[in-house]
């Protein structure tokens, strides 16, 4: 049956220059060109959805809006996402809206943070989503630059977060244009993000991160694994993370992306996934004569500073997240470090009942 | 090249705005003799701690018993007590004020706290830094609560010295009063 | 993203073992796995009578991940399995 939707009907230009201006005009877009959400577009779209399109996915914050599957097709329209993407753009707003998440704060807040979509399972070739080289941008996947900016324009258009409005992210970061990328399951040594998660590996699911951005780790002095685990541990545990500002270290989550050359080399010692953020916890702290004493009087006050005045950045392994991606070039490490107060969200991918 | 005149027809990608509709705004209209006025700080925020401890002060002073609570966590199992924390301190004061904003985040929680109050029928003010009473007066009209009372407080009030946010606390304090409807 | 056709891959193997069989030694392909980017190649020197003549393990890898190279879209990883090392 065809959908019949209900959104209000727009005039605009079929000219792609005058359409670029208008929908610049209207505040509908990211700065970038958008597709125009003709109806026989919008209609594909819902074709792929597992909902119908008045069914009410939720309320997205900042401004509440209501989110029907219809809104959320013309906008994932407006991205240029193909419609077999669009169960993983749901999917990744299911993720967002869960209370963990933190959609009220992280929509609002001044820092840098935007969902950041990770994804595990067969889709990630179908959809063109980038796990190898250049997999957090410059890969140019279809599915990679669009799934994001499907969900970007969700939070724009129908949660109303606008930059210096309602959302009051001081610098924002190019995560905010969209990001998604997926996980090279079939060259990780450990179980899957969401195989670890409970999750079958034949299953696509979508984990959504709340991250600040992408912290880049290098080194090319040292082979031994234990060592550059050690480094990578001490590096992301910066003084200034927002993990160090919490009273609460249980809170929030470091996505740490490793290339596949470099996890098969931390694998010998550490075979499996939750050996490795055993190890990376042990690691991730700072003495707290790091700090001023300014600071060393807040961390003392949060009650951060252990006996033997090591200032632990997380308070469980589980917090360091390991996911295998990128380019076989090694040399490189990506850490996504956490707003705090924000709790990882996965989501199964549901498509179409035949 | 030549543009096209075409027009083709679109569907609009935005959510239609939240709807007027707003909820009472409560006022104590009443003295203080008598009354628990609440104060909820937030551990991020020293600055407001120390104008949260002036006004208990001046509030005690005043003939109010007051009842502080802070706040440390947004998710998890900290984020969920401190909500249920502001919920049993809803029931248990007269009115109070809620704050700080004076980041996007906590500004929300502000109002989301402050309207907590509301929604127990208890007058509540949210304490925000002028840079962001728009973010504030937004989410307090996105929460249905479009007609919250927002104390203004000077931006920024972080790494003010003790006794410059002393002077603060004295000179906002008849407003704070005023906007609780406290009578005299 | 399968960027790895086995018979293109399989042809940049034949290509350098011919150049190996002049020394009596043979170079197979084992697997090229599109998933893993993996390819894994097997030197079998059990017919050589002068290993110095055949050529050295580094030059034989540079000029097979050459080789492969222009048949591979995207990156991909070399495993050459030669008893010498």
């Amino acid at each position: 049956m065809t959908a019949v939707l209900t959104s209000e009907q727009v005039e605009v230009s079929a000219d792609p220059e005058a359409w670029h201006a208008r929908s610049i005009e209207e505040r509908w877009g990211d700065g970038a060109p958008l597709i125009p959400p003709t109806d026989d577009r919008v209609l594909a779209m819902l074709a792929a959805s597992p909902e119908p399109a008045d069914h009410v996915i939720g309320v997205l914050p900042p401004q509440h809006g209501v989110a029907t599957i219809e809104l959320l097709a013309i906008n994932a329209v407006l991205a240029g996402c193909e419609p077999a993407a669009f169960p993983v753009v749901l999917a990744a707003i299911e993720a967002i809206l869960e209370p963990g998440w933190n959609a009220f704060g992280l929509t609002t807040t001044t820092s840098s943070v935007f969902p950041m979509l990770i994804v595990n399972g067969p889709c990630r070739d179908d959809l063109g989503i980038d796990y190898r080289a250049g997999c957090m941008g410059g890969a140019g996947g279809r599915g990679s630059m669009t799934i994001g900016r499907a969900v970007a324009l969700c939070l724009r258009n129908i949660g109303g977060q606008r930059a210096g409005e309602t959302s009051r992210s001081v610098f924002g970061q190019p995560a905010r244009f969209g990001m998604c990328f997926g996980e090279w399951e079939e060259r990780s040594p450990w179980a899957s993000l969401a195989q670890r998660a409970g999750f079958g590996a034949d299953l696509d699911v979508v984990t959504v991160h709340g991250g600040k951005g992408t912290y880049p780790l290098a080194d090319i002095h040292n082979d031994d694994p234990r060592d550059l685990l050690y480094l990578i541990a001490k590096s992301v545990a910066f003084p200034l993370s927002n993990l160090y500002l919490s009273g609460n270290p249980e809170n929030g989550q470091v996505v740490i992306a490793i290339n596949p050359v470099w996890a098969d080399r931390f694998a010998v010692p550490f075979p499996e996934a939750e050996q490795v953020q055993e190890f990376l916890w042990e690691h991730a702290w700072q003495p707290i004569d790091l700090w001023p004493a300014h600071n060393q009087q807040m961390l003392r006050d949060r009650d951060r500073v252990a006996n033997d005045g090591k200032v632990r950045l997380v308070g469980r392994p589980d917090q360091l997240v390991p996911v295998v991606c990128g380019g076989l070039g090694s040399l490189h490490a990506v850490a996504l470090p956490s707003f705090g107060e924000s709790q990882l969200q996965q989501a199964v991918v549901r498509r179409p009942s035949a | 090249m030549s543009a096209t005149s075409d027009l083709i027809t679109i569907r609009r990608p935005t959510a239609v705005p939240p709807p007027a509709n707003q909820a009472p705004a409560f006022t104590l209209d009443a003295s203080l003799a008598g009354k628990t006025i609440g104060l909820r700080t937030d551990m991020a925020w020293r600055s407001w701690q120390l104008i949260a401890e002036e006004w208990a002060r001046f509030l005690e002073r005043d003939g109010a018993t007051t009842l502080p609570v802070e706040t440390m966590s947004q998710v998890g199992k900290g984020g969920h007590e401190d909500r249920t924390r502001i919920d049993t301190w809803s029931e248990k004061v007269d009115g109070g004020f809620v704050g700080l904003g004076t980041c996007g985040s906590c500004t929300s929680f502000t109002i989301h706290d402050s309207v907590t109050l509301e929604q127990h029928e208890k007058p509540a003010v949210a304490v925000v830094c002028s840079e962001f009473e728009s973010h504030a007066r937004n989410m307090a009209r996105f929460l249905g609560h479009g007609d919250l009372k927002v104390l203004v407080m000077p931006y920024p009030l972080e790494a003010r010295p003790d006794d410059e946010l002393r002077q603060i606390a004295l000179e906002y304090y008849p407003q704070a009063l005023a906007l609780l409807g406290v009578q005299s | 993203m399968n960027t790895i056709d086995e018979v293109a891959v399989g042809a940049a193997v034949d290509e350098l073992d011919a150049l190996v069989r002049a020394d009596g030694a043979s170079l197979k392909l084992v697997t090229a796995d599109p998933k893993t980017a993996r390819v894994k190649v097997a030197l079998d020197l059990s017919q050589v009578e002068c290993l110095e003549c055949v050529l050295p393990t580094e030059f034989l890898e540079q000029m097979l991940t050459d080789a492969l190279a222009k048949r591979i879209r995207g990156e991909f990883e070399l495993v050459l399995q030669d008893p010498r090392r």
